[in-house]
């Protein structure tokens, strides 16, 4: 949950043009946010829910 | 109007023999089944391994119809579609709090439909079967979306804005779904989706190349974007769009995690090694699938102005006609990925009809008409169900041709669906849930959600309540009645279903 708050920008001001690699900077955040939820998924279903099994 | 270059003969040999290759699945499907079970045709034996079930649960997440729908989105709102990334990865997240105990419970018990589960969990009967509308309803409409989906693809391949082309689109492509579907069961719409997903990402990486080498990098397609009368669509959210970004989060994470055909796919899979490996795969695929499609519309905006409305589902069209006029190979490309993604909406299509029939048969028919009908009468049915409705939702597609976006389409379907999470959800992780509760909750949160989504209320703003949807303010209500009620209630009768869990 802390991550998705912080993948939501609301956060930010809202006037904010700058853009970073063709996203707009509230966006590339927002983006590498998301992966960082993703790999960390990733990981729980590996390593951590295998206990799940029984 | 929303036309491709016109197609040559040797491409449509290629789009026939794509489509036409799916009877193809059928057929081997068919001639790979090993009994005449509920089993072996609608769980594929449950023998799915993790590549398979990877790119099943991948198709069934994101169809075809994903493509047009989150493309002509980004090219109405721009960046802050970027919350279909979260929302799509919200669903491997939310399948953490149930998906390996229901599939380890479900190899125990031989589930065979969403339901089943249901009815060994709480042991009541009103909760089967208003579950089994919910599903059936949802999942109906799930299947209306695509079925429009394939009829505005022919349209835009046929050249124009023709009826002839829609209309028999959905007729022909459904036709052939129905007929491979009702062939080989999961075991050959599994297939087709493993095919169908790996040509789409692997086509629409190819797409995003050719777009960059035609229009430059991102970078110069998004300050152009800031320099025209779009520019607010670079800008960031306001406060109610990014209420509606959570809403989706938590509406599409749970719902999606309980689509009835996903979960049939967890009952699918071979062991829960495979399930396991197969949803971390998903949770880093999903991020790269979703944002192809969120880059695709921002090339949209800056490239194919002036479509609004229904017309921005057909954005993913015009990028289409920009890339065929490019090169050879752009036309080749485009060739491929349409017929693709024709093939993948039939797919999916086809896994939601499958559960549906599978639904009707087992929950309705086979608890409430015959009880003691055979395995192979059960199937046979299912098969004749599958026939039918696809009868009336072609029907229904050709009706409501221009009636509704794509995505009002899907958020309905999330209203309702999510009503479930309470007795799928917290009902395998908590023993005092209790049936009672669960049904008033259900109902409940049901009714607030169907009556605030499609009632006359001023305080409604396109079609959301201070950003979030109805089904929401359902679940809600829903939850505090299960909980509420089931704390309330002394002895839950259903503790030792639960501890055998």
């Amino acid at each position: 949950m802390l991550l998705v708050a912080l993948g939501i920008p609301w956060y930010l001001p809202p006037d904010l043009t700058i853009l970073a690699f063709g996203f707009p900077l509230w966006a590339l955040i927002s983006l590498v946010v998301a992966f960082i939820i993703a790999l960390f998924t990733a990981w729980l279903y590996l390593v951590e829910f295998s206990d799940d099994e029984t | 109007m929303f036309d491709l270059l016109p197609f040559g003969a040797g491409a449509w040999a290629v789009i026939i023999i794509y489509i036409g290759s799916l009877l193809l699945f059928g057929w081997y499907g068919y001639r790979s089944r090993t009994e005449n079970t509920l089993n072996d045709f609608y769980l594929a034996g449950s023998g799915f391994g993790t590549l398979v079930l990877l790119l099943t649960l991948y198709a069934t997440q994101y169809s075809g119809n994903t493509f047009f729908a989150f493309i002509g989105m980004t090219y109405r709102v721009g960046f802050s579609w970027i919350t279909s990334v979260y929302f799509m990865l919200a669903i491997i997240v939310f399948y953490l709090v149930y998906a390996l105990r229901l599939r380890t419970l479900s190899r125990r018990q031989g589930f065979i439909t969403p339901v089943d589960y249901l009815s060994y969990r709480f042991e009541s009967s009103t909760l089967n079967l208003l579950a089994a509308i919910v599903m059936i309803v949802s999942l109906s409409n799930f299947l209306l979306a695509q079925l429009m989906a394939m009829g505005r693809a022919m349209q835009g391949m046929a050249g124009g804005d023709s009826s002839l082309a829609y209309t028999s689109g959905v007729i022909v492509l459904a036709l052939i779904m129905v007929v491979y579907g009702t062939l080989g069961g999961l075991r050959a719409v599994a297939w087709t989706d493993a095919v169908q997903g790996s040509v789409l990402f692997i086509g629409f990486i190819l797409l995003m190349s050719t777009l960059v080498v035609k229009f430059g990098p991102l970078s110069v397609v998004t300050a152009g974007i800031l320099d025209s009368p779009a520019s607010a669509k670079v800008m960031l959210p306001d406060a109610d769009s990014m209420r509606q970004w959570l809403s989706y989060i938590l509406l599409v994470g749970m719902g999606g995690a309980l689509y009835p055909q996903a979960i049939q796919r967890i009952y699918a899979s071979r062991s829960c090694k495979a399930l396991r490996h197969s949803l971390a795969g998903m949770a880093v695929l999903q991020v790269f699938a979703t944002l192809i499609a969120v880059i695709a519309g921002i090339y949209a905006i800056a490239h194919v102005p002036g479509l609004e409305g229904v017309q921005a589902d057909q954005a993913l069209m015009r990028i289409f006609r920009l890339i065929q006029e490019d090169s050879v190979f752009g036309y080749w490309l485009v060739v491929i990925l349409f017929a693709a993604i024709i093939s993948a909406m039939m797919s999916t299509a086809d896994s939601a009809l499958l559960t549906i029939s599978s639904m009707v048969t087992k929950d309705v028919y086979g608890s409430y008409f015959r009880s003691n009908a055979s395995q192979a009468e059960l199937t046979g049915i299912g098969k004749l169900c599958s026939w039918a409705l696809i009868v009336f939702l072609v029907w229904l597609a050709i009706l409501l041709k221009d009636k509704a976006t794509l995505i009002s389409l899907i958020d309905r379907k999330f209203d309702i669906l999510v009503q479930l999470v309470p007795a799928f959800m917290l009902g395998i992780r908590w023993g005092r849930l209790q049936a009672g509760p669960v049904v008033l909750g259900l109902f409940t949160g049901l009714a607030v959600s169907l009556v605030l989504a499609f009632g006359p209320f001023d305080f409604v703003t396109d079609g959301k309540i201070w950003g979030f949807h109805p089904g929401l303010y359902g679940l809600l209500l829903n939850l505090g009645i299960a909980v509420g009620g089931s704390l309330l209630l002394k002895e839950p009768g259903n503790q030792v279903r639960y501890e055998n869990h």
